[in-house]
């Protein structure tokens, strides 16, 4: 392979693998976000403003938590990949809610039977499990 | 080099069975977490050669393990986040299988004392210590739910 053909296909790797690399979502200064707890995500993202960003999410205590922008209709999604013999599967899961400063998310990935799921609920120590729906969940907007 | 695939290749044989009860390490296990709220989620992951039963039975235990480790005699059980939000428990973990590999989890909350659809912990823990010595249910319970 002469240095042309393989700085082509390095160049054609970069450029194909380039399509699915998504921004890091990073707060400014100025931005109001509040914390969320992720449970069991594998590999989040949010979208708001039509914007698609991958989250990086922080450890604590073994509990995972993220930053996410106040005030607005955020959609949280999770993609997960299952590897077996000769063969891969993805799945992704999506819901969207509004972040208002005040809530308490939590946000929980898991898989019931061959589909993969996210769901969300607000932390409320009034009510019997410490849990309770949150009145804005809809379905992914972006 | 042919020494070390050797070996490897003997323990993937060697090791090539349903995954034991045990916290999750290569081969799968059980893992668990506090919270949210008054919750614990527990996640059992099997390997291909776990059936989806175990990997309940695996659950249910690991969940009496958690409540008598906090002196609660009592616990409920519960699929997901959104059925403990709305108060509809479960008898039995949900159960996720993705390529024959199954998964699964509940969330429980611990209690003091009993309730409607609450599991008793000593005698969960009773129940199923042959299953976990085991790694098997037994045959009447295997015949049943054939």
């Amino acid at each position: 392979m002469t240095l042309i053909s393989r700085v082509a296909s390095a160049c054609a790797l970069l450029f194909l693998t380039a399509c699915g690399i998504l921004p890091t979502y990073a707060p400014t200064a100025e931005e109001k976000t509040i914390e969320i707890r992720f449970i069991s995500f594998v590999k989040p993202s949010i979208c708001f403003e039509d914007k698609t960003y991958k989250i990086n999410l922080t450890e604590n205590n073994g509990k995972y938590f993220a930053r996410i922008p106040a005030n607005k209709r955020v959609t949280f999604s999770n993609e997960q990949s299952f590897h077996g013999y000769q063969v891969i599967s993805y799945c992704t899961a999506s819901l969207s809610l509004t972040t208002e400063s005040d809530k308490k998310i939590v946000l929980n990935a898991g898989t019931y039977g061959d589909k993969c799921y996210i769901e969300a609920v607000l932390e409320d120590s009034s009510t019997p499990t410490g849990v309770k729906i949150d009145p804005s969940l809809s379905p992914p907007h972006c | 080099m042919r020494r070390i695939i050797f070996s490897l290749s003997m323990l993937f044989v060697l090791s090539g069975c349903a995954t034991q009860y045990q916290s999750r390490g290569f081969t799968g296990g059980h893992t668990d977490q506090q919270g949210p709220g008054k919750l614990y989620k527990i996640v059992f992951a099997g390997n291909g050669f776990t059936s989806d039963d175990i990997a309940q039975k695996y659950v249910l235990y690991r969940s009496a393990e958690i409540a008598q480790s906090l002196n609660k005699p009592f616990f409920i059980m519960y699929h997901s986040l959104t059925n403990a939000a709305l108060g509809q428990p479960s008898n039995a973990p949900s159960i996720g299988i993705v390529l024959n590999r199954p998964t699964a989890i509940a969330f429980i909350l611990p209690l003091d004392v009993s309730r409607a659809a609450a599991h008793d912990t000593k005698a969960t823990l009773h129940n199923l210590r042959d299953v976990i010595a085991k790694g098997q249910l037994p045959t009447s319970d295997t015949a049943e739910k054939q």
